[in-house]
């Protein structure tokens, strides 16, 4: 029997939250939950096992660069695999993500299938 | 834009969308049909792996599969554009409809301009006598749109209530003048305009789709910020719904009380 794994979408867009939800509910045996800041996002990790985060950078109260930091910190999800979002002409910020721990990034305008072969790969589905 | 026209155009909409579910669901079961076609093959490949096979029929066969494969693959691409299609639209609808604010309206249709079209720089303009006044720049310096030429090509597709497209529209835009440019309109008043002008560096150009969400931006934009205001002058939640139920009876030929 398959086992059903758990995504965390930490992006404060209300629009990007919906479509990215959209897209990771179209791969089998994934369930999706979501946060609006990265404060909200570390609490929900607290409250249980995730098996992937994918997290916008720049958010209000706790930006994303700041949770992928403190996710590879903490004993229960260090080795989660971690995809931050992010623009193109972003790529400080993009490396600073990827030097702090994130497995991958999606640039926006964000795609579905960029997001699901993204998501696929890291979950091995 | 006459009430006639809404209406057809309301009605196009919901015919696309439908048809567009249809598709994605003919789609998606055609999807499974080649996939249980593609492993039955592998399976019959596994299995015959040992015997002994003229190599020209293996060539032969081999062939087949491949453009099986191929087909496959382009299938089940056009069932992901058509589902990312379809998600985009859904999303920036439900989005705007959703928003009580007028703020909350103006963040949303930035959000989609920036996150689902990929827009790198924008104007919002709201229309004051003859003028078009910039309320809200992205990425760039706005300007009063003091000449107001009615004969310009962008005048004229705003009074017609048409999406305008620069002919350069097929690159990334220049920032400086507008590349496309979505009319906001509530009924037949011009209430103003979004002005695009250029797109971030990776996206190479404006695409059907992008054009679709300008005009869903267009239509459901004005009436989300007219539907966000309305609340505003309201105020009190209890009480506008309780004037929409009297409206509600007094369309439909009641006497306008709440029962």
């Amino acid at each position: 029997m398959t086992k059903i794994l758990q995504a965390l979408v930490v992006e404060d867009s209300p629009t990007m939250r919906q479509l990215i939800g959209f897209a990771l509910r179209r791969i089998p045996d994934l369930e999706v939950d979501e946060a609006d800041d990265g404060v909200a996002g570390l609490k929900k990790l607290a409250e249980k096992q995730f098996d992937i985060l994918i997290t916008d950078i720049n958010m209000p109260i706790m930006d994303g660069l700041k949770l992928v930091s403190l996710v590879r910190k903490d004993e229960k999800h260090k080795d989660i695999p971690i995809v931050i979002i992010t623009t193109e002409g972003a790529a400080e910020d993009r490396q600073r993500a990827l030097n702090l721990g994130a497995n991958a990034y999606i640039t926006k305008p964000i795609q579905a299938p960029q997001v699901i072969d993204c998501v696929r790969k890291l979950l091995d589905r | 834009m006459s009430e006639r026209k809404k209406e057809q155009d309301g009605l196009e909409f919901l015919r696309t969308f439908k048809r567009g579910v249809e598709f994605t669901e003919e789609l998606m079961a055609e999807n499974v049909r080649l996939r249980d076609r593609l492993v039955d093959l592998e399976d019959q490949l596994a299995s015959e792996g040992d015997k002994q096979v003229d190599p020209e029929e293996s060539q032969s066969q081999r062939k087949s599969m491949e453009l099986e494969n191929a087909d496959f693959h382009r299938r089940h691409g056009e069932i992901d554009a058509e589902y990312d299609r379809l998600a985009k639209l859904y999303v920036t609808s439900y989005q705007l409809h959703s928003s009580k604010e007028v703020k909350q309206v103006m963040t949303i249709v930035s959000e989609v301009l920036i996150n689902l079209v990929g827009a790198k720089s924008f104007v919002f303009y709201v229309k004051k006598g003859t003028k078009l006044v910039p309320l809200q720049a992205t990425g760039c310096e706005a300007e009063h749109l003091d000449s107001y030429n009615k004969q310009h090509a962008i005048a004229k597709a705003l009074e017609a209530g048409e999406l305008w497209l620069d002919d350069g529209h097929g690159t990334r835009g220049t920032g400086v003048v507008p590349l496309v440019t979505i009319p906001l309109r509530i009924g037949h008043a011009g209430l103003g305009m979004i002005s695009v002008l250029s797109l971030l560096e990776h996206k190479e150009c404006v695409t059907e789709l992008d054009q679709e969400l300008f005009r869903l931006l267009g239509t459901h934009a004005s009436t989300a910020l007219s539907a966000a205001l309305l609340y505003a002058v309201v105020g009190d939640e209890a009480e506008l719904v309780e004037r929409l139920i009297d409206q509600i009876g007094l369309a439909l030929g009641g006497d306008g009380k709440a029962p």
